[in-house]
């Protein structure tokens, strides 16, 4: 047979906005530009990548868009790019998931048609090179956002070809923060007699099964959020003569690359000192990104004197902003979009939480409500309830949850530590 | 803390108002109504927590006297003195804190001394008046509340009100349900807005797809109506050709057949028609000419025939002319002679009656011109007139005078005895005590009270300042010693120097860096010149060269061109002129030609002997036939003779007519020739002057319009590069130029650097020696220098401070020992025994309130007497003014009597009646002087009107005079007017027939002139007809035109014929003919249209779908193309994430604050229920000593929040609302007692101020108040006001060390 490459790609998210900002970078062009563009720049990468390594042909495991986006702009995107392939006589093989099902109205472009987009139903398409059929691809398309458990159970290898790939949007095994779309197990993915299994879902890269076959998820294209960090791509893979894979190469063609750091603000004395740690922070981000801009999330923890100086409301709006302007002028950029603090007092609670006085009292009955179990802290979400219970804004704030009520618990404890001991004191 | 001092610069009706002095402990201020007790007590306030803003509904106690409020107070905190300083102003009011070390500070300085007491609580609790005592709800806020409560906690009260106040703030300013403005509030808006956009444009792919199909169906219908349209526009040409083609077709047909018919004409001149045209109609102008000017001439003369007129007047035409001018005067002179009568006669009139008004024997002319108007003499009548009304007004005025006086001297009277009276009624007072010598000592006795009290205080505090000062010398760590930093004089100019040292050295550091940044400039705007200079000589290199060096030589160029195209421009009219003249030699020679050619009668050119031999010979045969009998052929002969001979002579006369129109011909072609040939002399002269030129420009010939053109193309290119390159070189100029000014500024800047270094350098050596001149370390820096000579000011300070307490301790043990020698002398002399020291006080308070009775007696008695002196006083001048009154009205009733003496004698002087009264007078004067004025005005007509009657009479003789002379009749004045018109006229009328017979002579002439000019160009121009007539063959003029119409016709219809051919060939190609002539065999042209107009509906109709369509098209695709270049949506994505981002994060942040205020409320509450008694406690104590155990205790119901029960003695428990308003009084005192005792624990004490808060007490509990208060100076300094002295007196007897200080409104 004749050798042959190709890459695995998923997830592109086409026009998904970054989402958890605390903030907008308006008055930094450049950096809300770029943001902005991230996910075409990456699928523009991914694009380039297949041109330059001459690859023959495209994998693309689910979520090209965000249906409930609707973009227009991310269809005539992915409809560019496959142009582009096309002329390049590369062929695509697209599997739709559960973000742009058959059914959602994302399709409305017309795609190249060296472009095989497969079905609601299993089916199978073979890819020749130079007359000779050398690979079969496996797939279907989610028919709707949500599918039943039969769907492409039947992904089996069949037909001559010596190589074989299944193409599918899934989830296999467990994955956090990841709804668990036509669970599969690596077993089910074994007996199918394939030789790989380019998946798509699980936004974090990871290899499942290294041969025989090969399963795994490049993950997606362009880290969106801050859990989305480190290098984000695709598969390169190549077979030889021998129809023999070598094991595949991971390229990461993100545009933007979300970071999320610590620093301690122990042994620092002043806001110029945390200042110059940051800055030092933000160097350290440009030069391990490999040069592209940075998103970074900044906590800072420890005990130290400036903890009473940070809770003092605008430091922390004043210091990110300091931050901000710094990581902006940097090239590549390192755009900090929060500084969370989490910082604690240097004042020994438990000694205090046994005082006969009015802070003793408050620490005690924040204890209290600690170990009071869920439904002893429902006076807490019921006070809650004017804003998180308030018809409007609820819609566009997340549930609470019981350890969202611990740590805001933790919080108020260190607020009520800093505000009511006195300074000498603490 | 303890206030020592209170200065009140300018407040309420203070005004640099001072109490110095305030001892430690209770002491009580009093003073009667407005002598600023309450004016005090809001000023401590107000220095400690600021002025109030000036919309709030307080007494804002401006001051009286203007200017601003204004204050400081003085505390001691421990040893430390520390002034607080505040001036009316925004937000409170900038306040000053200034410590003992001389630092200063502002609000958060007095925050920190003022520790946990807010505004709230010390207003509530610690400073109160009578009013907040009776109003329990101060103590409620919750700001108060809260920290009493939670000082009754241990904790500092100040942060828990705070920190609640603060995070209540910032959760509002994050979230309620009804602000509108709240942060999250408007996140939901932003983000509900850039959803809403968002999803606008989230119908974009739909739009799109729909957008697509209908493109895609577009096409398709466009595509089948295109291919319709044009197999339709294939069928619609041919038949168009058809329809296009018949004109021709059909006119070629027509013309054909005329052809046919028309008979041929082999020759015809060229535009003969024309030229027979010109030469007929010049001829009709000659001759209608000629005819017109022999009318005119002949209707001149009869005009002249009939003109006549009158010599004799004419003659005398300048006198008439006189006569005429002078009429106007004539007749005016007559008119005003009848006016001027009439108006004599009315003056007349009115002076009779004016006169008869005056009174009998007025009427005589001559007495009234007597009576004298002068204005001497009017003067005269107007004093006396007012003399005699003056007079009589003052008597009047002073008679009133009289009677008021009258009346103020029995008013006076009646006072006078009443205060004699009421002085008799005050007692003497008895002889005794010197009022001002008890009040100097009175005066003396805050004084004495507050040294006495505060000596021992004072040593003390001269000990702490000295172990301090030796402290801080030691801190200081310099070597000089204490006499010289005590010594150390012109800090001021010690810290000027330092300041002008350190603006010195900032000023030249920033100078050179400003150099060195100049500098740097300078070189690179060098490099740049450098560069710029470089690349403008390049592209100066790289230009291509223009072939001509410049301006001049493009100029000559220029002008070479310019008259090359001037002479060819004149060869080609010379040789235009030339062929025109040899076209006209053509046809003269042509007509030359006709007249000696064939066609000309022969017989005219035979000789006349031919004739004469024929005619002999006829005459010979005619002879021989009549011999032999042949009569027949004799007659005939005959007659052929005799014709022969007739027609001889008509060939000798026509002959001689053609000769001289020949000859006419040959002077033209002559004429004609020689023109020719001087045309073509200067046609080769220019033609040489062409060819020298284009020698001397180096042009090629021959010089045509397209060579001309070329040149002028290229001189114009040249032109253009010439420019380009002036250009590049004054860029290369001016880069160059650019260079040396940029390096001349490098040198400049450099020089600036070092200059700047050198500077720099000076200044530091400048400082160090100032710092070795003033004795300090040569290596301080600026900065540290301020920091020594601050140091050593402060330690200088000290040091005052030390000596003035010195002195001042001093001071205080002399006053004491000098004011206690001075009362025992008074009561020496007073006959009492002498006291100590400790009874000074109350010693001076009674002989103070002796003195006050005496002096209250002395004072009243004195009043009375001054009250009784001052009526006397007024009786008296009430008198006088009588006096003076009769007085004066016996010396005006005197003038008025002198003054109508005077008017008596006036009028009997001017002959008036007796007893005229002044006013009677006026009139009389008035009536006098109309009548003179009407005397002056009938003299003055009379004059006029004799000088008018001589006037007319001198024309009328004139006028006669003149109508004597021309034989007419004279005339009477009423008939001059009618008899110098008709002169003028007749006069008019024989010069205008004069002037017109002499035109008309001219004219004549002038005509007959003209008439004789015409005849020489009438002969010229009949020839000329002639020749033209013989060249076309035709006898006659319409012959002539006959023959060229049949000319012109056949030319146009042989030319039609081949015009229409070409046409269809051109349309149609070959064989168009035989196609055409199927073609309209089958159909009509007729048809043919009809089908056009068809085909050519259905096509537009076509077009209009189609264009539709296209238009159609084009906005879908742009509508497409907008589609997909729209990116905001990526945009709108971004921020609709940042701002939920933004809002969750607020959320939680609103969520932690309101969490924190839920813990802290819960906290509270379980705190208070189990500290709050101990407040409690601490009131009831107070409360029952107060009311002397009939209430024993204050109980607080739990779950009632604020609400109290007071239990009394047998246990009955009562709400406040159930006591007497005192009693109601007493418990809140004793609660704010408790809270008092609990808020000092542990926190810095401020001073008490009480304003007058025991009104309402009975004495026993008036006493038991006192004593609770001063138990309660123990802990903290009170100050107390009161306008009652028994309250005064109760604090002394409770406390007889008390210090009473006295309040004196200012």
């Amino acid at each position: 047979m004749r050798a042959f490459s190709f890459v695995h790609a998923a997830d592109l998210h086409l026009d998904a906005a970054f989402q958890g900002f605390a903030g907008l970078p308006d008055s930094h062009g450049h950096v809300f530009e770029t943001l902005r563009r991230a996910t075409f720049e990456a699928f523009g990468n991914l694009i380039r990548l297949c041109l330059d390594e001459r690859v023959d042909f495209l994998l693309v495991a689910g979520d090209v868009y965000n249906a409930a986006d609707r973009s227009l702009r991310a269809q005539l995107a992915f409809r560019d790019g496959m142009r582009h392939l096309a002329e390049a006589g590369i062929r695509a093989y697209v599997a739709h998931g559960n973000h742009d099902p058959l059914d959602s109205r994302v399709h409305s472009v017309r795609l190249p048609d060296t472009v095989h987009v497969f079905g609601k139903t299993e089916s199978s398409a073979v890819f020749e090179k130079e007359g000779e059929p050398v690979a079969r691809i496996h797939g279907a398309s989610f028919p709707t956002r949500t599918v039943g458990k039969r769907f492409a159970r039947k992904i089996q290898r069949e037909g001559p070809e010596p190589f074989q790939i299944g193409l599918l949007h899934c989830t296999v095994g467990p994955h956090a923060g990841h709804e668990q779309y036509v669970p599969r197990t690596l077993d089910e993915l074994r007996r199918a007699g394939l030789d790989y299994w380019a998946l798509g879902h699980v936004h974090t890269r990871s290899e499942l099964s290294e041969r025989d076959p090969f399963v795994g998820y490049p993950g997606n294209l362009q880290g969106l959020h801050a859990n989305e960090t480190g290098p984000r791509g695709c598969f390169l893979v190549r077979v030889d003569e021998a129809g023999r894979m070598a094991p595949p190469e991971f390229v990461a063609v993100d545009a933007v690359r979300w970071s999320r750091r610590t620093l301690s603000i122990e042994g620092l004395p002043d806001i110029p000192a945390l200042e110059q740690a940051l800055g030092a922070l933000l160097d350290e981000e440009a030069r391990g990104s490999d040069g592209r801009p940075v998103v970074v999330r900044i906590e800072l923890s420890g005990r130290g004197p400036l903890h009473g100086e940070l809770l003092r409301s605008g430091t922390a709006a004043a210091l990110l902003e300091s931050t901000q302007r710094a990581g902006a002028d940097l090239d590549p950029f390192v755009w900090p979009e929060r500084v969370e603090v989490r910082t604690r007092p240097e004042v020994d609670l438990d000694r205090r939480r046994s005082g006969d006085d009015f802070v003793g009292e408050c620490l005690r009955l924040i204890q209290e409500y600690r170990g009071a179990g869920a439904g002893g802290r429902e006076p807490l979400r019921a006070c809650l309830d004017e804003l998180f219970g308030h018809p409007r804004a609820s819609r566009f704030l997340p549930d609470l949850t019981d350890d969202d009520l611990l740590e805001l618990l933790d919080e108020v404890e260190t607020l009520c530590v800093d505000r009511l001991v006195p300074a000498e004191e603490g | 803390m303890r206030l020592v001092e209170i200065h009140v610069d300018g407040f309420g009706a203070l005004r640099d108002r001072s109490i110095t002095d305030l001892p430690p402990g209770l002491c009580v201020f009093h003073g009667a109504n407005e002598a600023g007790k309450s004016t005090l007590l809001a000023f401590v306030r107000r220095i400690l927590f600021g002025f109030p803003d000036r919309r709030s509904n307080v007494n804002h106690y401006d001051c009286v006297h203007g200017g601003k409020k204004k204050g400081r107070l003085v505390f001691l905190r421990g040893d430390e003195r520390v002034v607080v300083e505040r001036v009316e102003g925004a937000r409170g009011g900038p306040v000053k804190v200034v410590f003992a070390d001389g630092t200063q500070g502002g609000e958060v300085e007095l925050s920190r001394l003022l520790g946990s007491t807010t505004r709230d609580v010390y207003q509530s609790v610690l400073a109160f008046s009578l009013d907040e005592l009776q109003t329990f709800e101060t103590l409620a806020s919750n700001q108060v509340a809260d920290a009493l409560s939670v000082a009754a906690m241990g904790e500092n009260p100040q942060r828990l009100g705070q920190v609640r106040a603060e995070w209540e703030n910032e959760l509002r300013e994050l979230f309620t349900p009804r602000a509108h403005k709240a942060a999250v509030t408007e996140g939901l808006r932003r983000i509900e807005d850039l959803r809403d956009r968002v999803r606008e444009m989230e119908r974009d792919p739909e739009a799109y797809a729909r957008l697509c199909e209908e493109i895609a169906s577009l096409e398709d219908e466009l595509r089948s109506l295109e291919s319709e349209r044009r197999e339709k526009g294939g069928l619609l040409v041919e038949v168009r050709n058809l329809i296009h083609a018949w004109p021709d077709w059909h006119a070629r047909a027509l013309a054909a057949a005329e052809l046919a018919e028309l008979p041929r004409v082999p020759s015809f001149p060229p535009d003969g028609i024309g030229r027979l045209e010109t030469l007929a109609g010049e001829r009709r102008t000659l001759e209608r000419t000629g005819a017109q000017l022999g009318e005119r001439l002949h209707e001149v003369r009869r005009e002249l025939a009939a003109v006549e007129w009158d010599g004799a007047l004419l003659a005398e035409a300048r006198a008439v002319r006189g006569l005429e001018r002078g009429l106007s005067g004539f007749e005016e002179a007559q008119g005003q002679v009848r006016s001027l009568e009439r108006e004599l006669q009315d003056l007349e009139r009115r002076l009779e009656s004016l006169a008869r008004e005056i009174g009998p024997g007025w009427a005589d002319p001559e007495r009234l011109r007597r009576f004298d108007l002068s204005s001497r003499s009017r003067e005269a009548f107007r004093e006396l007139q007012e003399a005699v009304r003056e007079g009589r007004h003052r008597v009047e005025a002073l008679q009133r005078e009289r009677e008021a006086a009258e009346r103020a001297r029995a008013e006076a009277v009646e006072i006078e005895r009443q205060r004699a009276e009421a002085y008799q009624e005050i007692p003497e007072p008895p002889p005794g005590l010197d009022e001002r010598e008890i009040q100097a000592h009175h005066s003396k006795q805050q004084h004495f009270a507050a040294a006495l009290r505060d000596l021992p205080l004072r040593r003390e505090e001269l000990r702490r300042e000295r172990d301090d000062l030796a402290r801080f010398l030691q801190e200081v760590d310099l070597d000089w010693p204490e006499e010289r930093i005590e010594g150390l004089t012109g800090t001021v100019t010690l810290r000027e120097g330092v300041r002008r040292a350190q603006d010195r050295l900032a000023r030249a550091d920033e100078a050179v860096t400003r150099a060195e940044l100049a500098e740097r400039q300078a070189r690179e705007r060098l490099e740049e010149a450098r560069v710029k200079a470089l690349q403008a000589e390049g592209r100066l290199g790289e230009a291509p060269a223009p072939p001509v060096r410049d301006e001049d030589e493009l100029r000559q160029r220029r002008d070479l061109v310019r008259r090359l195209r001037a002479r060819h421009g004149a060869v080609l009219r010379l040789e235009a002129e030339v062929r025109a003249g040899e076209q006209r030699l053509a046809d003269l020679e042509e007509s030359l030609s006709v007249r000696g050619g064939p066609d000309s009668d022969a017989g005219t050119r035979l000789p006349g002997w031919v004739w004469g031999a024929a005619g002999v010979g006829l005459v010979a045969v005619a002879g021989w036939a009549l011999q032999s009998g042949n009569a027949a052929l004799a007659a005939a002969l005959a007659v052929l003779a005799a014709g022969g001979a007739v027609g001889y002579g008509l060939v000798r006369r026509r002959t001689a007519q053609v000769a001289a129109a020949e000859q006419a011909l040959r002077r033209r072609r002559d004429q004609v020739r020689a023109e020719r040939e001087a045309l073509q002399d200067r046609l080769g002269a220019a033609r040489k002057e062409l060819a020298d030129l284009c020698e001397a420009g180096g042009i090629p010939v021959p010089v045509t319009d397209e060579v001309l053109e070329t040149l002028e193309a290229e001189l114009d290119a040249w032109a253009g590069q010439l420019r380009e390159r002036r250009m590049l070189l004054r860029a290369a100029d001016e880069a160059r130029a650019e260079q040396a000014e940029a390096g001349r500024r490098l040198e400049a800047a450099e020089q600036t650097r070092a200059e700047a270094g050198r500077a720099l350098e000076a200044a530091r050596r400048e400082w160090a020696d100032w710092l070795g001149r003033n004795g300090f370390d040569p290596s301080l820096s600026p900065d540290m220098a301020v920091d020594v000579l601050r140091r050593l000011e402060a330690a200088r300070e000290r040091m005052r401070s030390i000596r003035s307490l010195e002195d001042r301790i001093e001071r205080m043990e002399e006053t004491l020992r000098a004011d206690v020698a001075g009362l025992n002398a008074l009561l020496a002399r007073l006959g009492r025994p002498p006291v100590e020291p400790e009874w000074f006080v109350e010693t001076v308070g009674n002989l103070l309130a002796e003195a006050d009775r005496v002096k209250e007696l002395v004072r009243q008695k004195q009043a009375a007497r001054e009250r009784a002196e001052e009526a006397r006083r007024n009786r008296e001048r009430a008198e006088e003014a009588l006096g003076q009154a009769d007085e004066r009205l016996r010396d005006a009733r005197q003038a008025l009597e002198r003054a109508e003496a005077a008017w008596a004698a006036w009028v009997r002087e001017q002959g008036l009646p007796e007893g005229l009264s002044v006013d009677a007078a006026v009139d009389v004067l008035r009536r006098v002087e109309a009548c003179q004025e009407i005397l002056d005005r009938i003299e003055e007509g009379r004059a006029g009107l004799e000088q008018r009657k001589s006037r007319a009479a001198e024309f009328l003789r004139r006028a006669n005079e003149v109508l004597a002379g021309l034989g007419r009749p004279p005339c009477d004045p009423g008939q001059v007017p009618g008899a110098v018109a008709a002169l003028a006229q007749d006069l008019e009328h024989a010069q205008r027939a004069f002037q017109k017979a002499e035109g008309l002579k001219a004219r004549i002439a002038d005509l007959e002139g003209e008439l004789r000019s015409l005849e020489g160009p009438l002969r010229a121009n009949r020839s000329e007809i002639e020749g033209l007539l013989r060249k076309a063959g035709a006898r006659d003029e319409d012959e002539f035109r006959r023959k060229a119409e049949v000319f012109r016709r056949r030319a146009e219809l042989e030319r039609e014929v081949r015009i229409r051919e070409a046409s269809l060939a051109n349309l149609l190609g070959d064989g168009a003919l035989e196609m055409l002539e199927r073609a309209y065999r089958e159909r009509s042209a007729e048809d043919y249209r009809q089908q056009e107009a068809a085909l050519a509906q259905e096509l537009e109709t076509l077009g209009d779908r189609i264009s539709e369509l296209h238009q159609r098209l084009g906005a879908k695709r742009r509508e497409l193309d907008q589609l997909e270049k729209k990116e905001e949506i990526s945009a709108l994505r971004l921020r609709l994430a940042a701002e939920t981002g933004a809002l969750q994060d607020r959320a939680r942040q609103w969520a932690r604050l309101r969490l924190a205020l839920f813990v802290l409320e819960k906290a509270r509450e379980k705190y208070e229920e189990s500290h709050r008694p101990e407040v409690l406690r601490e009131a009831e104590t107070t409360f029952a000593r107060l009311t002397s155990g009939r209430y024993v205790g204050i109980r607080s119901p739990l779950g009632e929040k604020g609400a109290l029960r007071v239990v009394a003695a047998d246990r009955s428990e009562l709400t406040p609302g159930q006591l007497s308003r005192g009693t109601a009084e007493q418990l809140y005192l004793s609660i704010r007692f408790g809270f008092v005792r609990r808020f000092l624990r542990g926190t810095e004490p401020l001073p008490l101020v009480f304003d007058d808060i025991l009104v309402n007490f009975d004495p026993d509990r008036a006493r038991a108040a006192c004593e609770a208060i001063r138990d309660l100076a123990d802990e903290a300094q009170i100050l107390f006001f009161t306008c009652h002295p028994e309250t005064v007196d109760r604090f002394r007897i409770v406390c007889p060390q008390l210090e009473v200080r006295e309040l004196v409104a200012s």
